[in-house]
């Protein structure tokens, strides 16, 4: 890794480190672990639900690394101070987005640590079988990933609170009904021409946003046909909305004014 | 060399309704080895002019060269370039002593902790190392400025008003590390309202009124665009006084006034003929101030907007 790429993780690192939010985040994680492992301790059963909220706490602590790691450097204008010295745009940009999924990767492994050893202590009690348990450590990872990602970019040119509701306007279910009403317009030529160019737009806009329900990522792990070849593919349709948002986000710092 | 070729940047609101000039047609020359100058008023575009150099704004007309190649923000050509914001733009969550190991640190070179501690030391900034920037006050901040500026020794230092909020001592030894890498060959780019400071350090400046280049010249060029004058006061108020003496008044049997500095010989030669004692002689040169006064007065005062 190159000292610029290093140098920035390190900054963002800090940065977050130092931040009340991301911390009070962890906090609660730290709780929970303590709540699992009295419920052990105590003999109870059915530990999968505090690993699901675990895997949300762990999301959420991640999409609020993305919303402020971006957006706080171009307010405050510190962005200059780096792109002013041999560090480029793109390495910035890549920091960023490293440094979300190193935190979530990290967070995840920790998780996935205590998952080991309870699996190993008390298998019976944790209410579910350790293959379902990988199906969703891995969706989990996949989907922060690609949330995580289209949330980076658009803190790229707006701040973080039209960013969130952007993010909760252009969810799949949304978009899909929008499609569905345009495809569907049986009104006159030239409006139902209109109409269909209107839904192919945003059939497009479909196509980009990523899709993110932990619930349905929980569901179908549970379920007793685990889609493997869909996990397969979301992953690699992870990896693939990474790159797009990362180079969006880089031809977007590009053109922006920085000072 | 560094320029600026028939550059004009304009900013635009939203909708592209307004548009505000901020330089027009600007072309600048800095050499290697100059210690350049870029002086005008509030809002004339000196900022907006160093931010198109630095590579921040890219201009809609002309373009920005650096021996022979455009800028990229970030490539490698920025590894021998220092720079101190205007504004204290730095990440105030970090500590002195980090973000000098940051800002050193994005540079191609290794700058060691010895190097930090020492530059931290003659900015007087060793003692409050640990403290985090946002706990600074502004002339820490500035000094801190100044030290990742000039850690790594850049070959082209761009300085944004860099003595404001300076103390004195610190300000002297700056002005002095300034020579020393003037004198070391660095380009030393400066943006200053201290005209006196830029008198004393710059050899080249450019005057810059609401978006357009005024004058740009070597500084001697410019502080003797208007003559100096003798102030003289001499013994012979029954001698009749030459055509050239102006301001002139009698106290006692003395006579002052103030002559042109190139009728010196001519004055000395009537002093001599008519056997009369000079008393004072002082000569008042044309400071940087005088003659950017002279040059800034009689434009209109039409505000221009500066980024």
């Amino acid at each position: 890794m190159n000292r610029q790429l290093r140098l920035n993780i390190w900054l963002n690192l800090v940065y977050l480190g130092r931040n009340y939010l991301i911390m009070a985040v962890l906090g609660i994680m730290a709780l929970l672990f303590i709540v699992i492992l009295s419920m052990f301790s105590s003999g109870g059963r059915g530990a999968a639900g505090m690993f699901i909220q675990l895997h949300s706490l762990v999301s959420a602590a991640a999409f609020l690394a993305a919303v402020m790691i971006v957006h706080n450097p171009i307010k405050d204008r510190t962005v200059k101070m780096i792109i002013t010295k041999p560090c480029l745009p793109d390495e910035w940009a890549a920091a960023s987005f490293l440094t979300v999924n190193l935190i979530s990767i990290v967070l995840h492994l920790i998780i996935l640590v205590f998952a080991v050893i309870m699996f190993a202590a008390r298998p019976d009690a944790m209410g579910m079988d350790p293959s379902t348990y990988i199906y969703i450590w891995i969706s989990s990872v996949m989907a922060v990933m690609v949330f995580s990602s289209l949330l980076l970019f658009l803190t790229f040119f707006m701040p973080p609170v039209p960013a969130v509701a952007m993010m909760i306007l252009l969810n799949n279910v949304v978009i899909a009904r929008i499609m569905d009403y345009c495809f569907n317009y049986t009104g006159g030529m030239i409006m139902g021409i209109f109409y269909k160019i209107i839904g192919a737009v945003f059939y497009i806009i479909y196509l980009v946003v990523p899709y993110f329900s932990m619930e349905n990522i929980m569901q179908a792990g549970q379920s007793a046909d685990k889609d493997w070849p869909h996990l397969a593919v979301f992953t690699a349709y992870g990896f693939v909305t990474l790159g797009f948002y990362y180079f969006m986000s880089v031809y977007v710092v590009k053109k922006r004014n920085l000072i | 060399m560094i320029q600026l070729n028939n550059v004009s940047v304009y900013f635009d609101n939203l909708f592209k309704s307004t548009r505000v000039k901020a330089l027009e047609d600007v072309s600048l020359t800095i050499n290697r080895g100059d210690c350049f100058a870029m002086i005008g008023q509030n809002g004339a575009g000196k900022s907006t002019a160093m931010y198109c150099l630095l590579g921040l704004i890219k201009p809609q007309k002309g373009s920005v060269t650096i021996d022979g190649m455009e800028f990229e923000l970030g490539s490698s050509m920025y590894n021998n370039i220092g720079y101190l914001p205007e504004e204290p733009h730095y990440h105030d969550f970090l500590t002195i002593d980090e973000a000098l190991y940051f800002y050193s640190g994005l540079y191609n070179k290794t700058v060691t902790k010895q190097q930090r501690d020492e530059i931290l030391g003659e900015m007087g900034l060793f003692d409050q190392r640990y403290t985090r920037i946002k706990k600074c006050s502004k002339g820490m901040k500035q000094k801190l400025g100044i030290a990742q500026a000039i850690i790594t020794e850049p070959d082209i230092l761009f300085l944004d008003e860099p003595t404001r909020g300076l103390d004195p001592i610190i300000s002297r030894y700056f002005k002095q590390r300034l020579i020393n890498m003037k004198q070391k060959g660095s380009t030393i780019i400066i943006n200053s309202h201290v005209l006196s400071e830029v008198e004393s350090l710059a050899n080249r400046a450019v005057i810059i009124d609401k978006g357009r280049v005024v004058l740009q010249d070597e500084l001697i060029n410019i502080t003797n665009s208007g003559e100096g004058r003798y102030q003289v006061e001499y013994e012979g108020k029954d001698v009749k006084r030459p055509a050239y003496l102006k301001n002139s008044r009698t106290t006692g049997a003395l006579v002052t006034g103030s002559i042109p500095e190139d009728e010196f010989h001519e004055f000395m030669m009537f002093l001599n003929k008519n056997k009369l004692k000079l008393h004072k002689c002082l000569l008042n040169r044309m400071t940087l101030e005088d003659s950017f006064f002279n040059i800034i007065k009689g434009d209109s005062n039409e505000p221009s907007t500066e980024a």
